[in-house]
């Protein structure tokens, strides 16, 4: 519904002129006196974003060593380097390894974070225990929670995780979580998103708090079942938040570095190595920095890829 | 947790021809300041990557730093530490940066890429002038040598060896293997009585180049001859073992033998010279390293020092080798710690002659070979250590592991 512009207060936004004239709002001049003001901005963007990728865009074009990477004008190989890492076999065996635990860990974040977030919701005796487990997981850094996860999933009987498997006679010998490629797959998709719960689990706590409670009261009287009232109450006022914490995952998963280097170092062989990790293993243990720029330039248009959704998203729930 | 790593970087050397019956002279030789040799008094700071994981190897540092500025008390020596994984990229930006430490531990696989910056400096005349050189063998110092320039300078080697858990062994009726043969007969009674046979070291990317190396160079396969008949029956063998279920599940997801020896449930480990201290002071149970046929050369590894390309006083980081790196009494560091020491005078010392198992891996050391020093050596060690990865975590059998390795690296070698 369209709440008319003389009942509304505060300013008129450049929105709310689009929708009433149905054309844009004719741009202010801003005083040049007040650009200066976002000159700090602007530096910071240009030294730590833009400057970066362009020496990255411009690495992923020649052919740079590790004895060679602070020479200037190294030679110029144009897209050499992209068919290069097009032809490899790590890189297109890694394309859809990187989706499968992309989807893998997404999903697991937002089910696991939605079920933990409707836990804490909730008032109870006790309430701040679970809720200073979540804050505690979400504080650790993946290096120490890497490192702890790596001795629980030990492939021997001396990992906490198989020590507890075999004592409960749910397998007959130690199950290779680090070291069968799918199976290892599978345990960094898990631990990443472990890490990522908490996450999860605090937004939609807030999201859930903003529910207004006579929904909930309506949906009682009109005799709806507990289920029901998640199906049409809970899942639809969430939703938009859900909507852009998928997009957002989507992102720092793709990203996820920290736990593949603790916990399997992308192997065996490469078998848990997502696209962003291969762009380390080229530049930082090939030491090869145009074939790994090159693969961090098409991560880079991939995250941009899930990123568009959610500034469209973000635009949208602005200008609402 | 002892991590091998220091121990697991492939020499600079071309190969070990350790000469424990040569006893040379004794007797410091100091270089004097030159006149383009900067000053010999201040500040000289080394870049070292010893840390816990080096075990015996660590307390070098303070022992170098408190022994030169004794003798020096000129000099304030500064050791600072530069993770292992990052030394080649720091020295190297380092030297971009128009500045870089007075000494640098090294390991091979940077050395040619550091040339390549500039951030090492030539160090044959030094060398040549060097009264005590004639102690070390000739074939090991040749490795640090890179066309024709010398660069880098090794006092200690560290291998691989097998050890063996003398309990266990007794415990199921088998005797200490002297070849192959044996050792399969006693991991199949190991494995039968419950034990786990065997642990190596097989992590993913170039560090289970090292534990490799060992088996196929002892059946014949070398660099220069990769496609050797030889070396793929070497990994049919490994195979076997893994299907076998004979090693550690473990052994592919990092550097795990040493770790999973002490518990006193594995009847053998491959690891390294570098455990000896640990082992001494930490195993409750009998234990040995065996004089294995099928295991006795391997692949020389150890750290090398060299002189930064913006040093400003080379003379005085010449002096530092020398007097702590590459002297009588450093080599004997480097054998109290478990290392092989080089120098021929050190070798013939009880600390090495009276340790039956020291004495193992210098027997070893003596028919061992080093990685070859060309400008892909980084690569060539990932392709044999990702082989050795994907085959004992079975990802790959070992006709792939072995086409792998002779299709890969004889080109790199060429380059």
């Amino acid at each position: 519904m369209t709440v008319p512009l003389a009942e509304r207060s505060g300013p008129l936004a450049a929105g709310d002129a689009r929708r009433v004239t149905g054309r844009p709002a004719a741009r202010r001049r801003v005083p040049s006196g007040r650009l200066l003001f976002a000159l700090p901005a602007f530096a910071f963007l240009i030294v730590f974003f833009v400057y970066p990728l362009g020496l990255l865009i411009d690495t992923s074009v020649r052919e740079v060593s590790l004895g060679s990477a602070a020479n200037p004008g190294n030679p110029v190989v144009g897209a050499e380097n992209y068919r290069t890492v097009l032809a490899e076999a790590a890189f297109r065996e890694a394309v859809p390894r990187t989706l499968i635990f992309l989807v893998g860990s997404v999903a697991l974040q937002l089910v696991l974070g939605l079920c933990v977030a409707l836990v804490l919701n909730e008032r109870f005796r006790g309430i701040a225990v679970p809720r200073f487990l979540i804050y505690f997981v979400w504080l650790l850094p993946p290096v120490v929670s890497g490192a702890v996860w790596k001795y629980a999933l030990d492939g021997t009987e001396q990992g906490a995780v198989n020590d507890a498997l075999l004592a409960l006679g749910l397998v007959d010998s130690p199950v290779l979580f680090l070291t069968r490629p799918g199976v290892a797959l599978a345990a960094i998709t898990m631990v990443t998103a472990w890490a990522g719960v908490p996450f999860v689990a605090i937004v939609l706590t807030a999201a859930l708090k903003d529910v207004p409670g006579e929904l909930y009261e309506a949906a009682r009287v009109d005799g709806c079942s507990p289920w029901h009232r998640f199906r049409w109450v809970t899942l639809p006022s969430i939703a938009p938040t859900l909507s852009i914490l998928g997009t957002l995952l989507l992102i720092y998963s793709f990203k996820a570095f920290d736990y593949i280097f603790v916990l399997t170092q992308g192997g065996p062989g490469t078998s848990t190595s997502t696209v962003p990790y291969l762009a380390y293993l080229y530049s930082f243990a090939q030491f090869d920095f145009g074939l790994g720029s090159a693969v961090g330039v098409v991560s880079v248009l991939t995250a941009l890829v899930f990123a568009v959704p959610y500034l469209l998203q973000v635009r949208k729930e602005e200008q609402s | 947790m002892l991590r091998p790593r220091t121990a697991r970087a492939a020499t600079l050397a071309a190969a070990v021809s350790l000469s424990l019956a040569l006893t040379g002279c004794g007797g410091g030789g100091t270089t004097q300041a030159g006149a383009d040799g900067g000053a010999m008094t201040g500040e000289l700071v080394v870049w070292h990557y010893y840390d816990e994981g080096s075990g015996g190897l660590q307390p070098f540092v303070k022992t170098w730093e408190e022994r030169f500025e004794k003798a020096n008390p000129e000099v304030d020596v500064k050791f600072e530490y530069v993770p292992y994984d990052q030394m080649a990229s720091k020295v190297i930006s380092a030297a971009a940066a128009g500045k870089t430490a007075d000494v640098i531990m090294t390991a091979a696989p940077w050395v040619p890429e550091m040339v390549k910056a500039g951030a090492v400096q030539q160090i044959g005349d030094k060398w040549d002038a060097f009264p005590e050189k004639g102690l070390f063998p000739e074939k090991v110092e040749e490795g640090g040598i890179l066309q024709g320039k010398r660069y880098a300078v090794q006092s200690f080697a560290n291998i691989e060896g097998v050890y063996y858990n003398k309990t266990i062994l007794d415990k199921i009726g088998a005797s200490v293997p002297t070849n192959l043969d044996e050792l399969e007969a006693a991991m199949a009674k190991a494995a039968a009585a419950g034990y786990t046979p065997f642990t190596t070291a097989a992590p993913t990317g170039a560090g289970g180049e090292f534990s490799a190396v060992p088996w196929l160079v002892s059946a014949g396969w070398s660099y220069t001859d990769a496609d050797a008949a030889s070396g793929k029956q070497t990994l049919e063998r490994i195979q076997t073992w893994r299907d076998r279920k004979w090693l550690s599940p473990n052994d592919a997801s990092g550097f795990n033998a040493g770790k999973n020896f002490t518990t006193g449930r594995y009847a053998f480990a491959q690891e390294g010279n570098w455990m000896l201290g640990a082992f001494k002071k930490d195993l409750k149970f009998e234990w040995g390293v065996a004089p294995l046929a099928g295991h006795d050369k391997a692949l020389i590894g150890g750290e090398s020092l060299t002189i930064g390309g913006k040093t400003e006083k080379p003379a005085l980081a010449w002096k530092f080798i020398q007097d702590t790196f590459l002297s009588a009494q450093g080599g004997i560091d480097a054998a109290e710690a478990g290392s092989v020491p080089l120098r021929s005078d050190v070798a013939s010392q009880d600390v090495v002659t009276k340790d039956v198992n020291l004495t193992a891996f210098t027997k070893i050391a003596a028919a061992s070979i080093a990685a070859p020093t060309v400008p892909n050596t980084g690569k060539v060690s990932d392709v044999i250590g990702g082989a050795w990865n994907e085959l004992i975590a079975g990802r790959i059998d070992a006709d792939a592991a072995a086409d792998r390795i002779a299709k890969q690296v004889p080109p790199l070698l060429a380059d």
